[in-house]
């Protein structure tokens, strides 16, 4: 084969040009006999048309959980795309050839919830889906297919290396935030959005996988669940009171830098209400409370201390 | 290749399957960047196709820890380039086996595989090996490093005065020593179709960590004499959780009974560390060098479990009820560590003071959690929708409450008696906080036509806190309101512009309430003023207004360009309106304090987007973003010395103002010529990000500038590949990333370089990287 190209393009090409040389021998084939399914029981009703050759191939969904037809519950093209009688039969002296009954494209005119509720039909069984209806993304029109692509092998979202791309599609701040100095390796391919958060709905607020931001951070950070002896106020709140996940130039994710932050609660006499400038910062010597780990070099359980003599969080 | 059994006798059958198959093969064989950024959507998957394997070289030019930071190519040196993706269907019965190996050439990768047969049961194992290198360029002066006992090295004489005036006396022993994390995540799961609607699901995580992390070690406990190092201390705890979950579903309700345990045990249960410091004022009991330690607690073990009802039923076609049941209880009850660690007893040549006993020997520490939800959603009319929801969480703290007479740092003798008539502010009374939230929700749209949707929603929320004579405040309330209009759907145009205001309200603010909770009623009286000035508000728990506005759109004027914008500005406004009035002047009557709240006054958020993709030619692939942010928040203080004189003069007022900018910007082309056996790609990423600090004294006070911190990211990849075969492909790869940082809490900062604190050296990162990388890969069998 001499030809070589790049993605979908390239399948999409190569078969065009093997179909080509096909042709014959398909024509033939088809003219003796009704077509045949080729990956999903009764798909041959849409397969005599659709194959590899169209701008969105098909024939990929043989390589996906939902092209195993020996799961009972694997369902065919018109469990999805509806029968599209009008479709498969042109009415005469149409023009163009309607569309089928539920399309996913971008600019489909199949509304959200009718593209949905084709998924919603067997995946609402399941207990990652129960809490779509209504949810923020449900509420937003989101389809489904925003987000995934049924029918190839391998779907950008659901690879935890490339998932990200497809949320930066609308939560653009995100993007920015995850190349900042202080972030998750989201970069890195280590983590997922979906490491934290629930995009088909949850009952946690933010879509998180669990029913607290501070028990979705715990999932990783267990040693700052505590309960501590001495509690710092808004750790136990919300972690988010002091850090920005997705990322920020102030390690570590602090949403402003110390001892300013600190300073927003703390206006107790002496060292921390006293106002910290520039003055003594290298070349100069001396800026004990600017420098470093600033309050936390002497501060350093700032998440709660267990320790009997913990109560300003220095041990 | 892997296809379904059917799937390959149809093709076996058919003379095109011969050029799928190739087709597919092709698909899967091409080139993406050597570190992959999630940036867009339309990511090259060819490494996680089916059937790849991948092996390789890369080279890396540079030594820095931030470059490697989470990969771990953080030396200058060749690393094994290795992915693979391995799907097999051994048989018609859907019967799966696959496994997968990332990067498995680096420090941080991962591999696992699962095997089952599809629709009745399943198993998966993985371990993924996450390390984050976070310091290459810190210097200290202890043996020990990275345990969780830190001594002294011989000859070390001890530091005589402030560490600027002992660069001699220190520098003589500093040794490098780096600061990494290793987290090592071993998960096991299965699962299994039981019949008649049920499924069973169970997963077990295990994350063990090694390594090190900074802290700061403090002797001394008040801001006037302290001495502190900062060091790493030692890393070695395990996390394990396990969920299992008891699914249930039919066509119209499911229900999932879910248990979740996790236990998080540390085995080290403190750090210590020899006190450089040669004895200075106000320490006692020979707590400085040679013979004083310091102690602190490490995180202490706990464990915690969760037992969940989630449900949904279609009560019609139309309305859907959701609903959530669930119980939490947390627990904490790891041995306290004495008072301190430099008594005889304890530490040979100490004689710290500690007369009382701790008032127990654990925390018995206990949180349980109750929360329900429930949400009712319905289409009533093809154009209407609406979502009531509520929401109650009820976190009860039952964890006890006693006295504690603290000792200072490892430094001061413990207060000899400890009743509350000691005027004595090392005598605290724990102060374990408890909330509960009621929230209700209701929330509809109106299909206006033409694909617009006109959507309004209404939230109230109220918090009580538990113990509510312990607490700022006892209860506090949110009111939001937001609306939106949102056009969906055809004509190539999507948007909305959303508009939310949020206010939040409560009881009278008081400052008084958690002082006196946990000071001896000898020290409040003594000193009328809390700890902090009385109009301070916390902004987690004082009044706001916010407002929120948002625009978003995209545009796909032709199947070849998409252009999309997002917008999005916040200003959130601390200065409530009971700001100096009620409770401010009930406190403390004899003093005047301004109308002015104190703490966080304002905070503004905005980020701005445009980004596009463009398909010019045949094969040519481009993509464009910038996005520019900033994040503000304004303060007020009050600088004073516990002195009526300085509580109520505002020329000892201050304020300060920090703002965060960022300008991101990414850029990327993708060029697969018709006809040829190559294909290469590029992308850009530029990024910059500054923090201003603005300072303005009061009268009474001075301010020197701060200077600005900076970081700046210029990432360039270009990558492409050469098919030898339909089988094998060879993958080029050049990554260039130059980060420069400056920090003023970092820059030119000596070990040496602080009162009271022995640094570590560190500087802000910066570096300049090449790595050059070629790899084969056999794919598309």
């Amino acid at each position: 084969m001499r030809f070589v190209r790049h993605g979908w393009i390239a399948a999409m090409q190569a078969t065009v040009l093997a179909f080509g040389l096909a042709a014959a021998a398909h024509a033939q084939d088809t003219a003796k006999a009704a077509p045949k399914d080729l990956v999903l029981k009764g798909d041959a009703k849409c397969t005599r048309c659709h194959d590899e050759s169209e701008d969105y191939p098909v024939l990929d969904i043989g390589k996906t959980r939902h092209g195993v037809i020996a799961d009972a519950r694997t369902p065919t093209c018109t469990s999805c795309h509806g029968e599209s009688d009008r479709h498969i039969n042109k009415p005469e002296g149409q023009k163009e050839r309607p569309k089928p009954d539920r399309t996913f494209s971008k600019n489909s005119e199949t509304p959200p919830e009718a593209q949905a509720g084709a998924c919603l039909a067997c995946h609402e069984r399941s207990t990652a889906h129960q809490f779509w209806q209504g949810s923020a993304h449900d509420r937003s029109r989101i389809s489904c297919s925003n987000c995934h692509t049924t029918h190839a092998a391998r779907d950008q979202v659901l690879v935890r290396q490339t998932q990200a791309g497809v949320c930066f599609s609308c939560h653009k701040e995100q993007r920015a935030a995850m190349l900042r100095f202080s972030a998750h390796p989201l970069r890195t391919g280590q983590m997922a959005c979906s490491s934290c958060h629930q995009p088909h709905g949850s009952t946690g607020d933010h879509n998180l996988i669990r029913t607290t931001i501070n028990d979705t951070c715990y999932t990783c950070h267990a040693e700052k669940r505590g309960p501590f002896l001495h509690e710092h106020p808004p750790v136990r709140e919300e972690c988010t009171n002091c850090h920005n996940p997705h990322g920020t130039n102030n390690p570590p994710m602090l949403v402003a830098r110390l001892p300013h932050l600190c300073q927003q609660c703390h206006i107790a006499p002496f060292h921390p209400s006293t106002l910290y400038s520039g003055s003594n910062l290298p070349p100069a010597a001396g800026a004990d409370k600017m420098l470093g780990q600033s309050c936390a070099n002497c501060h350093s359980q700032i998440h709660g201390s267990n320790h009997p003599s913990g109560q300003r969080f220095t041990r | 290749m892997t296809t379904n059994h059917r799937t390959a006798r149809a093709f076996a059958m058919k003379p095109l399957a011969a050029a799928v198959i190739a087709a597919l093969a092709a698909g899967s064989a091409l080139g993406e960047p050597l570190f992959y950024i999630p940036l867009t959507r339309g990511a090259d998957m060819s490494r996680y196709n089916d059937n790849v394997v991948e092996a390789g070289v890369a080279y890396s030019d540079e030594d820095s820890f931030k470059f490697g930071e989470f990969t771990g190519m953080r030396k200058s040196e060749a690393y094994f380039i290795g992915n693979a993706n391995l799907r097999m269907r051994p048989g018609n019965d859907g019967t799966y086996l696959n496994a997968f190996a990332t990067n498995i050439g680096l420090p941080s990768y991962d591999l696992g595989g699962e095997y089952g047969r599809q629709g009745n049961w399943g198993i998966n194992a993985s371990w993924q090996q996450i390390n984050r290198y976070q310091f290459d360029d810190t210097k200290f002066i202890h043996d020990g490093l990275g345990s969780n006992q830190l001594t002294l090295p011989a000859g070390f004489a001890g530091l005589a005065g402030q560490p600027p005036t002992q660069a001699a006396a220190v520098e003589p022993f500093l040794r490098e020593y780096d600061v990494k994390q290793e987290r090592g995540i071993l998960k096991v799961g299965g699962k299994a179709t039981l019949g008649s609607g049920f499924d069973f699901t169970i997963s077990f995580r295990q994350d063990d960590r090694d390594g090190s992390k900074l802290v700061g070690a403090a002797m001394g406990n008040t801001g006037g004499n302290p001495r502190a190092v900062i060091v790493p201390y030692g890393l070695n705890d395990r996390t394990q959780q396990i969920e299992a979950a008891l699914h249930w579903s039919s066509k119209d309700a499911q229900a999932t009974l879910s248990y979740w345990y996790s236990k998080y045990d540390n085995s080290n249960s403190s750090f210590t560390w020899q006190n450089p410091y040669n004895i200075i004022s106000g320490w006692v009991g020979a707590s400085g060098f040679p013979t004083g330690y310091g102690r602190i607690g490490a995180m202490p073990s706990n464990d915690f479990q969760q037992i969940q009802l989630t449900g949904g039923w279609n009560v019609t076609p139309t309305t859907r009820l959701n609903g959530l049941v669930s119980y939490s209880l947390a627990k904490q009850n790891d041995a306290f560590l004495p008072y301190t660690i430099n008594t005889a007893d304890q530490t040979p040549g100490t004689s710290l003071s500690v007369p009382n006993a701790l008032p127990r020997s654990s925390l018995d520490g206990e949180i349980q959690n109750t929360t329900v939800d429930l949400s009712l959603f319905s289409r009533p009319m093809p154009k209407v929708t609406v979502k009531a929801s509520y929401r109650y969480q009820d976190r009860k703290n039952s964890t006890p409450e006693d006295v504690y007479a603290y000792v200072g740092g490892d430094t001061t003798n413990q207060d000899p008696v400890v009743n509350d008539s000691i005027n004595s502010t090392r005598i605290r009374r724990n102060l374990p906080p408890g909330t509960k939230e009621n929230r209700f929700k209701l929330d509809g749209d109106y299909a206006l036509g033409r694909g617009a949707i006109l959507r309004g929603w209404y939230q109230y929320q109220k918090i009580d806190y538990e113990k509510a004579a312990d607490e700022l405040r006892t209860d506090t309330t949110n009111n939001q309101f937001g609306a939106e209009l949102r056009k969906v759907m055809g004509d190539g145009f999507t948007g909305a512009v959303r508009y939310v205001f949020d206010q939040r309200r409560g009881s009278d603010y008081d400052n008084s309430r958690p002082y006196e909770a946990s000071f001896t009623s000898a020290v409040t009286t003594a000193q009328p003023i809390p700890d902090n000035i009385p109009t301070l508000r916390h902004y987690f728990v004082g009044d706001y207004d916010n407002n929120l506005i948002r625009v978003e759109g995209a545009w796909s004027p032709t199947e070849q360009l998409s252009l999309t914008a997002r917008a999005d500005w916040y200003k959130r406004d601390y200065k409530g309106p009971d700001c100096g009035g009620g409770n401010d002047q009930v406190l403390a009557p004899a003093l005047f304090f301004p109308s002015q709240c104190l703490g966080r006054t304002e905070a503004v958020g905005e980020s701005y987007t445009i980004d596009g993709s463009w398909v010019p030619m045949d094969g040519l692939n481009v993509f464009l973003f910038y996005t520019y942010s900033r994040f503000t928040t304004d303060q007020a203080s009050r600088s004073w010395n516990n002195t009526t004189a300085q509580a109520v003069s505002e020329a000892q007022n201050w304020q300060s103002s920090l703002e965060y900018l960022d300008n991101t910007a990414g850029a990327g082309l993708r060029y697969t010529p018709a006809g040829k056996q190559w294909d290469m790609g590029a992308q850009y990423i530029y990024t910059d990000g500054t923090g201003k600090t603005s300072l303005t004294p009061g009268s009474a006070l001075t301010a020197t500038s701060v200077p600005d911190t900076s970081t700046r990211l210029d990432s360039l990849q270009l990558y492409g590949k050469y098919v030898v075969n339909k089988n094998v492909l060879l993958r080029f790869n050049y990554a260039y990333e130059k980060y420069r940082t400056r920090d003023w809490a970092f820059d030119n900062a000596t070990p040496t370089s602080s009162n009271n604190v022995l640094l570590t050296g560190h500087q802000a990162p910066n570096y300049t990287a090449n790595v050059f990388g070629v790899s084969v890969a056999y794919t598309g069998w």
